[in-house]
This record gives C-alpha cells, structure tokens and sequence, in this order.
C-alpha cells in the first residue's frame, strides 16, 4: 500500500523519467542532426502534459484527478505515436529517423505511454495514498528538482520549436532549422 | 473547426502548445491549483486540433 510520501517519491521519479525522455529527444536532434517533424513535436507536448500530474500530485499531494490528467496526456501521446507508427508500417519503409535499438523514437514512444498508462493503473490501486491527508506537502530538494527540470526541458522545447518553425507551421519533412537560415 | 494554426496566426502551433504546458506546470507549482488545470484542459484540446490539422496523410493500411 502506498503512503502518500512513497506516492510522490514515486511521482518525483516519473518527472524523472520524462526529462530522461525529452533529454533523449534533444539528443537525437542535435547530435543525429535529426530534426523532429509536427507529428514528432507532438508527442514531445504529450510528454510535457504527461508532467502536469505528477508536479500537481507533488505540490498539493496525491489526488485521482492529477491522475486523470496523467491518463488522458498517455493516451494523446500514445494515439499519436501509433498514427506515425502506422504511417510507416508498409515493409521496405524506412521510417523517420534513426532507429534505436531496432525501434524508431515514435515506437519508443508508444511503449513508453503504454508504460505509462500500465503503471498510473497500477499507483491508483492504492486508495492509501489518497485516505492520509497531505496538508502542506514537504518536496525537498529531490522533488523540487525533478519539477524544474522538466519545466526547463519543456521551455528549451518552446525555444528549439521556434527556431526550427519559426513563426511558421512546421514543415511535415523539416530539413532545416528556419530562423539560422 | 478552427485549428491551432489558424488560432495562433501564421503558425508557432507546438511552440505554444509547449508554452502553455509550461505555464500548466509552473501555476501548479506556485499554488494555482484551479489555473493549472485549466490550462492543462485548454492545452490539451489545442493539441487534439493541431494533431488533427497535422494529421492528413491516408494511412497505407487496407483492410
């Protein structure tokens, strides 16, 4: 049964978790040279409001509604996912993109908010978490960092977005970052 | 249905869908409970109508 405190350490991990997965996104832009195209861009947002739960759960405690918002961001991000999965699911595609360990970022990307969905099913089996009162939360150091790192992981992504669009709607096959044209 | 792109202007749609989420985050950290989550359910239908505005191509699927 989890406590309250075990609910959000395990909260604070999942933040963790998704900045690992933006940083990785980053990653594969900068060092692949690989530009991320609208459907791409899009599943990185799902990831940012994937976050949204877990910071609320962190700063007011653990409530089934910051779950609710959890659960509706994977299932956005997993049906995107699957769109680009499906896009390139003919044999002789090369998909977009490298491919990681056999699997392109949009695959990874599916398995992760199937993850995701699995393991909020999982943390709302336990009604403990939300029986115990949290009245003022105490986040420490572990739980404040994990929420400024997503928060600044998501705002890079505003500024590499807007560099690469530009005031513009972004190309479906990018080829270059139009604002360092 | 007017999409984001159309919303926005000329375009800058994940920008501000990253923005907004952002802005989510933040006035839930700093108290803001009831703002948090409106900015949540406002970023997220935004997004549904950008996926849907990006999301034209035929699938090469055939049942």
């Amino acid at each position: 049964m989890l406590t309250p405190r075990l609910a959000m350490t395990l909260n604070a991990l999942g933040l963790y978790a998704i900045a690992v997965i933006l940083a990785a996104a980053f990653a594969m832009q900068f060092w692949l040279h690989e530009l991320p195209c609208p459907l791409c861009l899009l599943q990185r947002v799902a990831f940012a409001a994937l976050a949204v739960g877990p910071v609320l759960n962190l700063r007011f405690g653990p409530r089934p509604s910051h779950y609710a918002l959890s659960l509706l961001a994977a299932l956005l991000g997993a049906g995107i996912a699957m769109r680009q999965i499906l896009l390139h699911i003919m044999p002789g595609d090369p998909g977009y993109g490298t491919a990681l360990l056999g699997l392109h970022y949009y695959s990874w990307v599916f398995v992760c908010f199937a993850a995701a969905l699995l393991l909020i099913a999982a943390m709302l089996l336990s009604d403990r978490q939300f029986k115990e009162a949290v009245e003022a939360p105490r986040l420490g150091a572990f739980g404040t960092t994990a929420v400024f790192l997503v928060v600044a992981l998501t705002l890079a992504n505003v500024a590499s977005t807007f560099v690469e669009c530009g005031p513009n709607i972004c190309p479906d096959d990018p080829v270059s970052y139009r604002l360092l044209q | 249905m007017r999409d984001l792109a159309e919303l926005t202007g000329r375009g800058m749609d994940q920008a501000v869908l990253f923005l907004l989420f952002a802005l989510a985050m933040l006035a839930g950290w700093f108290g803001h409970r009831g703002l948090s989550l409106a900015l949540f359910g406002l970023s997220l239908v935004l997004s549904v109508a950008d996926y849907l505005h990006h999301a034209t191509d035929a699938l090469p699927l055939s049942f």
